[in-house]
């Protein structure tokens, strides 16, 4: 392998054949693809057939790091996951920190492919370069931490596991997958894919090491970055408070998402304040790996029902989730939700929204008491909450069909509950809303995995950072780029930051540093890069941008394979129709075809179907491609 | 002189310390070379940070059999002398703060707090690890912070772990 940065090394497990396959590392793929999400689209999109059922055997699940994990460059402790989405059907991908990839990469591994179905559990143990194939039987049917701790005991007291819950195993179309008992890999249901599989766990350790091309220069930009985020003082404030600092900038602007979306105001939101939870609960801090921002808070609850246990706590898409959005201010039920949802592997984020649809069903008479298991659900009352989730995990009763998320959920119950089920592409939306902040509108739903907010969500564009807006898209586009309510510049920057977002996911950086606060941007991947690698391409951001550009396309043909077109990339009517009924932003309403027409001429792709047009396929060198789309019929004319 | 001094209550485990160390050391990223290593218990949210603390009189001077292990009276700073180290884990067994490690080489390290100016000190982002003027607030301060690690190691059962990560008999699987 001539680059650097990566140890060289890839495993192809097969869990219907138990084999294993280890093999070098592909060069043309890292000078393509750099890592990450990269990796991961090529060799989903080359390994799956279009139509497969994402829980049959079929699907493939791939694990990455990327070429900066397990180095020293400020927050790049992460790594992702990737599988066709059960949830969505579409391409799903989710990120976690913690320490369990760069542990994968000192035992000798960049990448893993999962491929097949075992006949029995099973759960792979990855100890400096051999891989076992163990029985999971007797692992089957624990949580997340009994899990954990269990093949830790097994193994070595030091490794890394990640692994499934009961939701994982119970098929829900949400599961998760976590590592290091708190680090979720929570979005569009990669944990119910290895259910699926019936693969229980991967437990890794590693004593191997990262070399560096230029070990001086590359110890150059750390210092440079490592103080940058010591002086940021956002930063701080994250480690300080954590991302429940969200809260307070989201109830300020208006868009901190109450009862199913249907608001941005929160009464209670008070109570939810970082300050609060820092007083009334915080024990301590910690940081992912590699980190300097330590925004992971460790709570405790004191008093009352859910007092007792000591963990790590909701980020703000939890205390969004189970607070606002079910109209519930009470931190001890949110932190006990947050909890159980880590244990038994479901996403909070997907968790907390399948109940506010069925809360505001219930409450608007389309679902009737005696439907929901005879639950008193209504907003805030927490109780029963913590009985759904319960029951989504176990997939009993109601929860059966919550557990298919509210797309399917919404379909199957029908008398005008689809206009509450608030999702893109079958992916619940997460805390933010279109209404108050156009850009996230555009990027909910034009986003690969749907309605996501890591991959397209421009930070900049709002909160006062008109300097850094006007120096990645020039000053002529001021003020309007930086009006919230307003839908002009909003494609260009929709378009830029989901390039750069790939990028980030690639190496990997951490959200926190480059989306918000916004300290790194592309110019410094593209010094940081060569340094570690020793590709001297990788120093250009022009090439860079192309490589991210690439990976946003080769993302969408994966989605238009599966069917997906300008027909999909649609918002819940409730954005586009409902205007905001209160707060800073209230009258306000999404419009988003004009954002579309847009952002598809920027990205080169057809107006009319939302495909990417062959000239752009062939810009990006995705030749191959170009002939799938036509043999479907698909390339637009 | 100067005392290393590790408040257990500020380490948020993000190992920067492993990974400074070991580019110092070794030129890589390569945490299991490193003289410093941060022992968690994950479930509980517990990181320790184990290193030598240069103890006044250290256990690993006394029992080292091979006399590799030295205190220098000037700088306090306790040294391992490779060439004469017979890889006998004494110092491993019975270093009382778990400070001393094996490579997967098999080779024994300890900090030598890099000649003076420990380098994970200055890297460490959360002030965990300080490196002070020797007063008797400090010595104090350091007393109380040997009792601390004691107590996390038993309290939330890191000895196993924290021998592990020593890898004692070289490849500890």
């Amino acid at each position: 392998m001539k680059y650097k940065g990566y140890v060289g090394r890839y495993a192809l497990i097969d869990l219907t054949r138990q084999s294993i396959h280890i093999e070098p590392l592909n060069e043309g793929l890292a000078r393509n693809y750099i890592g990450g999400s990269g990796f991961a689209a090529r060799i989903l999109y080359d390994m799956l057939k279009p139509g497969i059922d994402p829980l049959s055997p079929e699907n493939v699940v791939v694990v990455a790091t990327g070429p900066l994990t397990g180095t020293l460059w400020p927050t790049t402790g992460r790594y992702m996951m990737a599988s066709k989405s059960p949830l969505t059907r579409i391409w799903g991908e989710s990120h976690a920190g913690g320490h369990f990839g760069p542990e994968l990469k000192y035992a000798g591994f960049d990448y893993l492919v999962i491929t097949g179905r075992g006949e029995r559990p099973t759960y792979i143990y990855i100890d400096n370069g051999r891989i076992e194939l163990r029985k999971a039987e007797h692992l089957w049917g624990l949580n997340v931490h009994e899990a954990t701790d269990a093949i830790k005991e097994e193994t070595d007291p030091n490794a890394h596991v990640a692994c499934i819950g009961q939701a994982g195993e119970n098929l829900v179309r949400f599961a998760s997958v976590i590592s290091d008992y708190h680090r979720a890999h929570g979005r569009t249901g990669v944990g119910a894919v290895w259910g699926s599989k019936r693969l229980k766990a991967i437990a890794v350790r590693g004593d191997g090491e990262i070399e560096v091309a230029d070990p001086e220069k590359f110890m150059e930009l750390v210092d440079d970055a490592h103080e940058r985020v010591l002086k940021h003082p956002q930063a701080r404030d994250l480690a300080k408070y954590g991302t429940p600092l969200l809260v307070g900038y989201k109830q300020s602007i208006g868009e901190f998402p109450t009862k199913n979306h249907w608001t941005g105001v929160f009464d209670g939101a008070k109570e939810l304040m970082a300050e609060v939870l820092k007083e009334r609960f915080w024990v301590r801090d910690r940081a992912c790996f590699s980190c300097r921002v330590q925004c992971k808070k460790v709570y405790t609850v004191r008093e009352g029902r859910y007092a007792g246990i000591v963990s790590e706590g909701p980020e703000y898409e939890g205390i969004y989730s189970f607070g606002s959005n079910l109209g519930n201010s009470d931190f001890p039920s949110i932190f006990y939700a947050n909890y159980l949802c880590n244990n038994y592997g479901l996403d909070a984020i997907s968790t907390g929204c399948v109940i506010a649809f069925l809360t505001e069903c219930v409450e608007r008479g389309i679902v009737g008491r005696d439907e929901v298991d005879c639950l008193d659900l209504k907003w805030g009352n927490h109780e029963a909450f913590i009985e759904l989730i319960h029951k989504i995990a176990k997939r009993e009763g109601i929860g059966d069909l919550l557990a298919e998320g509210v797309k399917r959920a919404s379909e199957k119950i029908g008398r005008g509950s689809e206009y509450y089920a608030i999702h893109v592409k079958g992916l619940e939306v997460s805390g933010q809303d279109g209404r108050t902040h156009r850009s996230i509108g555009l990027s909910h739903a034009v986003a690969s995995r749907g309605a996501d907010h890591l991959r397209g969500l421009v930070t900049v564009d709002q909160l006062g950072y008109e300097e850094i807006a006007a120096k990645r898209w020039g000053r002529d586009k001021l003020p309007d780029i930086c009006n919230p309510y307003s839908e002009k510049w909003k494609a260009l920057a929709v378009k830029t930051t989901e390039d750069v977002y790939a990028v980030r996911d690639l190496l990997i950086v951490c959200w926190y540093t480059v989306s918000w606060p916004p300290i790194y941007w592309i110019e410094d991947f593209a010094k940081i890069l060569p340094a570690a690698t020793g590709e001297e391409a990788f120093g250009r951001v022009e090439e860079l941008l192309k490589i991210g550009e690439r990976v946003v396309n080769l993302e969408r043909c994966f989605n238009v394979r599966e069917g997906i077109t300008r027909k999909d990339d649609r918002l819940p009517r409730r954005f586009i129709e409902e205007p905001m009924p209160e707060g800073p932003g209230k009258g306000q309403t999404v419009n988003l075809d004009l954002m579309l027409d847009e952002y598809y001429d920027l990205r080169g792709w057809d107006r009319e179907t939302g495909i990417p047009r062959k000239e752009t396929l062939e810009r990006l060198g995705l030749i191959k491609e170009i002939e799938d789309l036509r043999r479907m019929g698909r390339l637009p004319e | 002189m100067k005392l290393l001094i590790i408040d257990y209550d500020l380490c948020s485990g993000c190992r920067v310390c492993e990974l400074i160390c070991s580019m110092e050391h070794a030129g890589v990223f390569k945490p299991s070379v490193s003289r410093i290593r941060v022992v968690k218990n994950d479930k509980l949210s517990i990181d320790v940070p184990l290193v030598c603390i240069q103890c006044e009189s250290p256990t690993c001077v006394n029992i080292c059999p091979a006399n590799a292990l030295s205190k220098d009276k000037e700088t306090g700073i306790v040294r391992l002398d490779p060439d004469k180290c017979i890889g006998c884990n004494l110092c491993i067994l019975k270093c009382p703060y778990h400070g001393v490690f094996k490579t997967p080489d098999g080779v024994v390290v300890k900090c030598d707090l890099c000649g003076g100016d420990p380098r994970c000190v200055k890297y460490c982002p959360t002030g965990a690890l300080q490196y002070v003027e020797e007063s008797p607030e400090t010595k104090a301060k350091r007393e109380k912070s040997k009792e601390k690690l004691l107590k996390l190691l038993r309290e939330y059962e890191l000895e196993k772990p924290a021998l592990r990560i020593a890898r004692v008999g070289g490849s500890g699987a």
